[in-house]
């Protein structure tokens, strides 16, 4: 086995090594212009709700894990359009409700009817926060 | 005369039946750790040597990492399957090899340490982590590659998918089966790093299609041009 890979099976390991509790928290994706959340640490497999959205749902029950939003910077264009105080906590003015970006990503039509109900159960993470300075293009 | 012909055939039996005995040992008992997966398997890509040619490889990277969305489809690397000049990763990335994207040769690719592999540990996501094992092993044996994922902005990306023999559970040394019905897909970004490699950027399980089990639902739909096909 080369060494690039031993180097990138360790890299694994020593994070599987870390026993600390799981942290839901968002993750901007700039090459793909994607915004991931994962809820929960469980095995999920992704299902496309429509262009912009898609939810990551359990291996086991079909419950939602979590989505992935793309085309982020659009949206964000969109919501300094409409005025950035709109959409800011204002204890926080970097910070946006996660939900902002799923209802902007909720626009569109679901590929597939029958996806519709996992747009209810999305909102369950309106409380998560999103700091849109790690939004910002580098 | 008729001696010494005698003994040198006897010699060349004598040679076979033990190199058919060490063989067979090989087949029957191949040496065991979680790791073996990764090695050669005596694929095609993966049995000649020839040295990187590539002009491209030699630069000095510039501020940024990544080369301009043009450089995308570079000479080939090599004119044989294996790169054996295998280029440094970028500072920050962690590299391994995989099939290129016409499935004729070796090829090198890289990922983020603080990309979304380093969110993952941050984040303590031990389910993301442990799918990482199985990015290396479906960007060398994947069941097809496509070309211009169908989303905004993802032109010139790229996605392997396949279904790897096993994925792990809680720890690399458990390996239970694949989740029936499901494939991997890994993502690779448009842009080459200016060391030369291709840059992975994500990874996911997705539902496979109903007519064909190694090829993600709705391949057809979602992605541009198909590049290669294992069967």
């Amino acid at each position: 086995m080369d060494s690039a890979l031993t180097e990138f099976l360790g890299f694994l390991k020593e994070g599987l090594a870390d026993t600390g509790p799981f942290t839901a928290k968002p993750y901007y994706d700039a090459p793909g212009d994607t915004l991931f959340y994962f809820a929960r640490d469980e095995q999920s497999y992704a299902k496309r709700l429509n262009p912009l959205l898609t939810v990551f749902l359990a291996t086991e029950d079909d419950s939602l894990v979590g989505f992935k939003i793309k085309g982020v910077q659009r949206i964000l264009r969109r919501m300094e359009r409409m005025g950035m105080e709109r959409f800011v906590l204002d204890h926080q003015k970097e910070n946006v409700h996660l939900t902002i970006f799923l209802e902007f990503a909720l626009v569109a039509p679901p590929d597939d009817p029958a996806t519709a109900s996992f747009e209810g159960s999305i909102g369950q993470f309106a409380d998560v926060v999103v700091d849109t300075r790690e939004l910002q293009v580098t | 005369m008729a001696r010494f012909f005698r003994f040198d055939a006897r010699r060349a039996l004598s040679t076979l039946f033990f190199a058919l005995v060490a063989t067979a040992c090989r087949i029957i008992c191949p040496p065991f750790d979680a790791e073996r997966r990764f090695r050669p398997c005596g694929r095609a890509l993966l049995t000649t040597n020839a040295p990187i040619s590539d002009g491209l490889l030699d630069e000095k990277p510039p501020s940024s990492f990544l080369l301009p969305p043009s450089s995308f489809f570079l000479p080939n690397l090599s004119d044989g399957p294996l790169m054996t000049n295998i280029p440094a990763p970028p500072p920050g990335f962690l590299a391994f090899t995989g099939k290129s994207s016409d499935g004729s040769r070796q090829e090198q690719f890289v990922i983020a340490k603080d990309g979304i592999l380093g969110h993952f540990r941050d984040a303590r996501n031990k389910t993301k982590q442990m799918e990482g094992f199985l990015v290396p092993e479906v960007l060398r044996h994947p069941s097809a590659i496509w070309i211009d994922l169908l989303s905004a902005g993802k032109r010139d990306w790229m996605v392997y998918a396949g279904v790897p023999r096993g994925k792990f559970l809680q720890d690399p040394t458990i390996e239970i089966p694949c989740p029936p019905g499901q494939v991997f897909a890994v993502y690779i970004g448009g842009r080459r790093a200016t060391s030369g490699h291709l840059v992975v950027d994500s990874w996911e399980w997705l539902e496979a299609d109903p007519q064909r089990s190694d090829f993600p639902i709705d391949h057809a739909s979602r992605y541009g041009r198909r590049l290669w096909t294992q069967h």
